[in-house]
């Protein structure tokens, strides 16, 4: 029985880039529609060979990053977020000084209390793990899964966010000002974006920026309630002087052209300038 | 020099009104601030489709923001060398205040209007300018300070803050924002009906290429600052004043063009109302 499911192996595993101790898990995990039912949600335990050949780690074990899985029949399978915690635990083995700074942000604190799921798969791809060379555009988007409301509209109204929206490559993305490992928050010292750090972050682009540059809001939305109301006076203001000023423009105009509407039965020209005076001769 | 007063066969006597210098200083201005609208709207609406269209038609966000600040700064190199021009002028000649409103304007405001709704049969005598062009030249004046003050202020915010705080470069991006609509809103409606719609120029006022205005035009546009011309030349026997300008007003007649104009006014102005009046409040 267990010398013809090697010679399966052989045949449906054509890939020979996969590692020999990959090849008997994939027997039963290559399976479309593998699945396993868990708090009565089910679950899928099928990894495409194809999208594990493509990836950075394709030469790992699965035990690696499923330490826990050493024999058949598995013991001590866990699911979801436990999962979650656990893959992400491993990543540390090898990626010691990325983890280091991981470990320190937010983002691994909501991860562990399950509050969300920031962890390197989150970003990185779980069996698909590439070396993410996203355009700052995907990167955008990948961070705007979670992060919405006042913090995005504040990002598409600046120059940053509009000129990223409409494909720049050089304007900043979310990670350039929060870095990516250690999302922080703007409270803790060593973030990027604490008041401490920020001229810094901001001379990466802006050369010489001092403490005044870095002073002031980013995330800024035109709007009576922020603490500073002036330029969205000022853009309120604008749309009156619009109103007014071209509102006046197309009045004036059409008045004028009702004037010539009426004058244009005479054959000559129209205006009646008395030119008696203007002394040609 | 071009002469004073040359003479064409069919549009008999002409009076020079542009000199090159000016016709290449208007020429300037009309290249760098078309430009300086077509690249700069499309950061403003940054979510309409045309937007995306005009990124693209420039190969990309950033090659399209650096066309907008190289010709927003010759536009204001332009502008400054119109300062010199007008100092130079004041220099080699009297200096000239004819652009500045003066009581004659407003009174003339209102009798226009009145002509035109046939309140009255006097058309007033306009001088070297009429109100239109007085109007015209000074949102110019008033247009670039503030788009320029504001565009340098955003382009070198490092220079900015070592003067006055981050939020009022916010405040000036307001404006630089909705100057930008005002501007471009106002070169459509008053610029283009003025040289271009007016049925007394339709379909253009080729005075900002051949620099020149025929006495016929002159009568009809400029009465007084032809009577000025008039008394002071000595040399009126020499004029051949008898042939009349058959080149021009060849619409002013056209009772079809003026009511497709006066329709496509009306559509503006309910589009303006539409689109800025703040209905939602
Ligand atoms: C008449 C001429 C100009 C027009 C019509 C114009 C128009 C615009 C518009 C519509 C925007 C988008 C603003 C927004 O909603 O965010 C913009 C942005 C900008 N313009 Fe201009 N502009 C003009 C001249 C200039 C000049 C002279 C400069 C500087 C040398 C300049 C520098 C900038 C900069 C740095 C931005 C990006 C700022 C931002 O959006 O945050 N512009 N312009």
């Amino acid at each position: 029985m267990l010398s013809l499911l090697f010679v399966f192996n052989g045949v449906l595993l054509a890939q020979d880039n996969i590692p020999a101790a990959n090849k008997s898990c994939l027997t039963c995990h290559q399976r479309e529609g593998f699945s396993t039912k868990h708090d009565g949600k089910e679950i899928s335990l099928t990894v495409d060979p194809a999208v594990l050949a493509d990836s950075v780690h394709k030469n790992n074990p699965c035990t690696t990053c499923h330490m826990n899985i050493q024999g058949f029949p598995h013991q001590d399978v866990v699911y979801g977020q436990e999962l979650t915690v656990q893959v992400t635990k491993s990543c540390q083995m090898c990626h010691a000084n990325v983890a280091k700074d991981y470990k320190a942000s937010k983002h691994w604190k909501a991860t562990k209390n399950g509050m969300a799921d920031v962890s390197c798969n989150a970003c990185h791809g779980e069996h698909n793990v590439q070396k993410l060379e996203l355009t700052k555009q995907e990167e955008v988007k990948m961070c705007t899964q979670c992060h919405q409301g006042a913090i995005l509209e504040g990002y598409k109204q600046s120059f940053h966010g509009k000129a990223v929206l409409l494909g720049s490559q050089e304007s900043a993305s979310c990670v350039d000002c929060h870095g990516a490992h250690k999302a922080l928050g703007d409270e803790v010292a060593a973030s990027p974006v604490s008041a401490k750090n920020k001229p810094a972050t901001c001379a990466k682009c802006h050369q010489d920026a001092q403490a005044n540059f870095a002073k002031g809001s980013e995330h800024l939305t035109l709007s009576a309630k922020d603490k500073n109301k002036i330029p969205y006076y000022i853009s309120k203001a604008y749309i009156w002087l619009i109103i007014l000023t071209i509102g006046f423009m197309l009045v004036h105009i059409l008045i004028e052209l009702f004037g010539k509407f009426r004058k244009a039965k005479k054959d000559d020209i129209t205006i009646d300038v008395d030119d008696s005076d203007i002394d040609l001769n | 020099m071009e002469e004073r007063i040359s003479f064409s066969e069919e549009r008999g006597l002409m009076f020079q009104r542009l000199t090159l210098n000016q016709r290449i200083q208007h020429f300037v201005n009309f290249l760098t601030f078309t430009t300086c609208v077509i690249t700069g709207l499309p950061i403003k609406y940054h979510g309409a489709a045309l937007s995306a269209k005009i990124v693209s038609l420039f190969g990309g966000f950033d090659t399209m923001f650096y066309t907008h600040v190289v010709s927003g700064i010759l536009m204001l190199l332009a502008f400054s060398y119109h300062f010199v021009y007008l100092a130079a002028y004041a220099y080699l000649n009297e200096p000239s205040f004819a652009i500045l409103p003066k009581w004659k304007d407003a009174v003339e405001i209102v009798q226009t209007i009145k002509y035109n709704l046939g309140l009255t049969d006097e058309h007033p005598e306009y001088g070297r300018y009429c109100y239109k062009e007085k109007m015209e030249y000074l949102a110019l004046i008033w247009g670039t300070v503030v788009m320029g003050l504001s565009g340098l202020m955003m382009y070198f915010p490092q220079i900015t803050v070592k003067f006055v705080p981050r939020w009022v470069i916010e405040a000036f991006r307001a404006a630089h924002s909705g100057e930008a609509v005002l501007a471009a809103l106002a070169i459509v409606v008053w610029h283009m009906y003025n040289a271009h719609l007016s049925p007394d120029f339709f379909p253009m006022n080729k005075t900002w290429i051949t620099g020149k205005v025929s006495k016929t035009q002159m009568e009809h546009e400029h009465p007084e600052e032809l009577r000025e011309i008039m008394d002071e030349i000595d040399y009126k026997e020499e004029l051949k004043t008898d042939v009349e300008d058959s080149k021009s007003f060849k619409f002013a007649n056209s009772r079809g063009l003026i009511g497709v104009e006066i329709a496509l006014y009306a559509v503006f102005l309910v589009w303006l109302l539409k689109t800025f009046v703040p209905l939602g409040f």
